[in-house]
């Protein structure tokens, strides 16, 4: 394996809770190259989504350090951090979190207002994004006009209109149907393989698990085992 | 998509609550469009007249009478040009309700000082040869069904006769005021010689002088030059410009612009609870997307500027649509209601659109503030799990 995208170093997070140190993450190292596709499991309370928060920049480690692209995450002052966030990483929640009053276009377009780009390009590229994920279509519906399987597709086309590195999934299929998940893992298997994305995401569906090219799982805040699938 | 864009659609999220706070501003600061003049006029002072005019009262008491003979005194003041003096007569129409501003006036001068009435020509000279003539207002004439030749009886309150009957005038004019503002068309005229002839009491005095000819910028010198005149003397005067004259009326119901004030300082608290609570009910349901905005990338001068950028346009648009009607009420208001014409030019100047400017900024600043301020605290970890 070549060029590492991601390190994680003795990564510990704990929580204060009614008085009492909670560990949920312990002392993680990971690799992560570029390409990777990995798949965090686990049971509830094992750390996945604290690790995802840390690894996307939305919280910080109690000690130890990640390096994303040689940069040391948390070191970064806050506003390099959100600036890094929005041009590196791409986010998909379990539950879409799509901004309700805009369309779906509108929606997709919105990191781009981060970006130095004139309205037309901002436009063009939201609309490819949204071409990408096969919704184009249904680009000016507003979220509640859309299926829940369409509404993630706008979220996986929100995440990748600003091109970031890496895309970061809790859950994308945790609230769908099974037909609807399959389509998504599809998405995001292309994104993987055709886009060379790198996309770390926490599932607690096997199906989705198994469409990674890593699977990671993890138990109180350490990672019990890692394997990498071999796909035909 | 722009910052524009996403302010309008966060606006229009909850139609209903937008337009019930947008209208709940468009009042207040139509209130104000219309309140503030009016505070300004008074509290600036009043501007000179357009027609120069000076109007001579008793120093004391507007019931207190003058010489009639100060006219000449008057007269010879530098800068006068024309004397004219009139008297409130104060009778009533066949029946007591039957009420209308009657004078007596001097008539020659009282038509060269006041252009304003308009009699056609043989009118005119009837009315300065007929010493029982009075001249109508359009307006009184039409109400009473009055027509040129008909004898009018009034009966007095005030200025009875020697003969302790009700006076009888001949309508010789009905005129048209080209200012119903500064003249309305109910007036009622009649000649000074004749009235005061047979007055029982009260023989050679006058209620008030109006002056003309001296231009609007020696009114205050020619002003104090007359009330110079008659110091010292049983009959003091006191000389004001006509609009002067007409707010000291206005100020007689108080302090009008403290009153003014308190109902806007009432406004402005309303304005502020109104949307304020509106832009922080609005804030704390979008929590979760301005959590997912921060998880984008949208840093806190971003996210403070979206919501000064929602409250501002709120607010400016409902104070544009607030200050242009009361723009249009102030420019139709002078129609409905002729005496606030005497008040002077009620129109919304710069100076208050810029305070109307000014309040909305301020508004909008204090409104959107502390939702902001809270936004930027909450974290994203937490706001994604509200």
């Amino acid at each position: 394996m070549t060029d590492l995208l991601l390190a994680c170093r003795d990564l510990t997070r704990t929580y204060e809770r009614g008085g009492q140190q909670l560990v949920v993450l312990d002392q993680l190292d990971l690799d992560i190259h570029r390409g990777d596709f990995v798949a965090i499991m686990g049971p509830s309370g094992s750390g996945k989504s604290t690790l995802l928060n840390l690894i996307g920049g939305l919280d910080s480690p109690t000690s130890g350090n990640i390096t994303i692209d040689g940069l040391d995450l948390h070191q970064l002052p806050e506003r390099t951090l959100t600036d890094w966030r929005a041009c590196t990483v791409g986010f998909v929640f379990q539950f879409y979190n799509l901004i309700e009053v805009l369309s779906a276009e509108h929606n997709v377009a919105l990191p781009l207002l981060l970006t130095n780009l004139s309205a037309r390009e901002r436009r063009e590229r939201a609309r490819a994004a949204l071409d990408i994920v096969g919704i184009g279509d249904r680009r000016d519906h507003k979220p509640a006009e859309l299926s829940g399987g369409q509404q993630q597709r706008v979220a996986i086309a929100r995440a990748i209109v600003a091109d970031p590195t890496l895309l970061v999934c809790d859950e994308p299929t945790g609230d769908l149907d099974r037909q609807s998940a399959d389509e998504i893992l599809d998405l995001l298997t292309q994104l993987n393989r055709d886009f060379g994305k790198t996309i770390v995401m926490v599932t607690h569906d096997p199906k989705a698990a198994n469409i990674a090219g890593i699977q990671l799982h993890m138990d109180r805040g350490a990672l019990v085992t890692q394997k990498a699938i071999q796909h035909s | 998509m722009n910052y524009a864009t996403l302010a309008w659609a966060n606006l229009t999220r909850k139609p209903l609550r937008t337009s019930l706070t947008g209208l709940c501003l468009v009042v207040s600061f139509l209130l104000f469009g219309l309140l503030q003049p009016i505070s300004e006029l008074f509290t600036e002072g009043p501007a000179q007249s357009a027609l120069s005019r000076l109007v001579v009262t008793p120093k004391h008491s507007s019931s207190d009478l003058l010489p009639v003979h100060y006219t000449d005194k008057i007269l010879a003041v530098d800068d006068v040009s024309t004397v004219s003096h009139m008297t409130w007569f104060g009778g009533t129409y066949i029946d007591t309700e039957n009420f209308f501003p009657q004078f007596a006036v001097s008539r020659t001068e009282h038509l060269q000082v006041f252009p304003e009435i308009e009699l056609p020509a043989e009118q005119r000279n009837a009315f300065l040869n007929n010493r029982q003539g009075a001249i109508v207002g359009v307006e009184i004439a039409q109400k009473y069904g009055w027509a040129i030749g008909d004898i009018v009886p009034i009966v007095p309150n005030i200025w009875h006769n020697r003969e302790g009957k009700a006076w009888e005038f001949e309508v010789v004019g009905i005129f048209t005021s080209s200012n119903p503002g500064l003249i309305d068309n109910s007036g009622f005229y009649f000649g000074y010689n004749y009235f005061d002839d047979y007055r029982a009491f009260g023989n050679g005095t006058v209620g008030s002088f109006a002056v003309s000819g001296a231009a609007a910028a020696t009114l205050p010198k020619v002003g104090k030059t007359i009330d110079g005149l008659f110091a010292n003397s049983p009959s003091e005067t006191k000389t004001m410009t006509e609009r002067e004259y007409a707010l000291s009326f206005a100020r007689q119901m108080g302090d009008v612009s403290l009153i003014v004030n308190v109902i806007l300082a009432a406004v402005l608290f309303t304005m502020i609870m109104v949307t304020g609570n509106t832009m922080a009910e609005a804030a704390r349901e979008r929590i979760p997307e301005m959590a997912v905005m921060k998880v984008l990338g949208f840093g806190p001068f971003a996210l403070v500027s979206l919501t000064l950028l929602e409250a501002f346009t709120l607010v400016l648009i409902a104070g544009l649509i607030g200050l242009l009607c009361a723009q249009l009420i102030l420019t139709n208001i002078t129609g409905w209601i002729p005496d606030l014409a005497q008040l002077g030019d009620l129109k919304i100047s710069l100076t208050v659109a810029l305070q109307g400017l000014a309040i909305a900024l301020g508004i909008g600043l204090f409104v959107s503030l502390p939702p902001a301020i809270r936004l930027l605290r909450i974290s994203i970890l937490d706001a994604l799990r509200v």
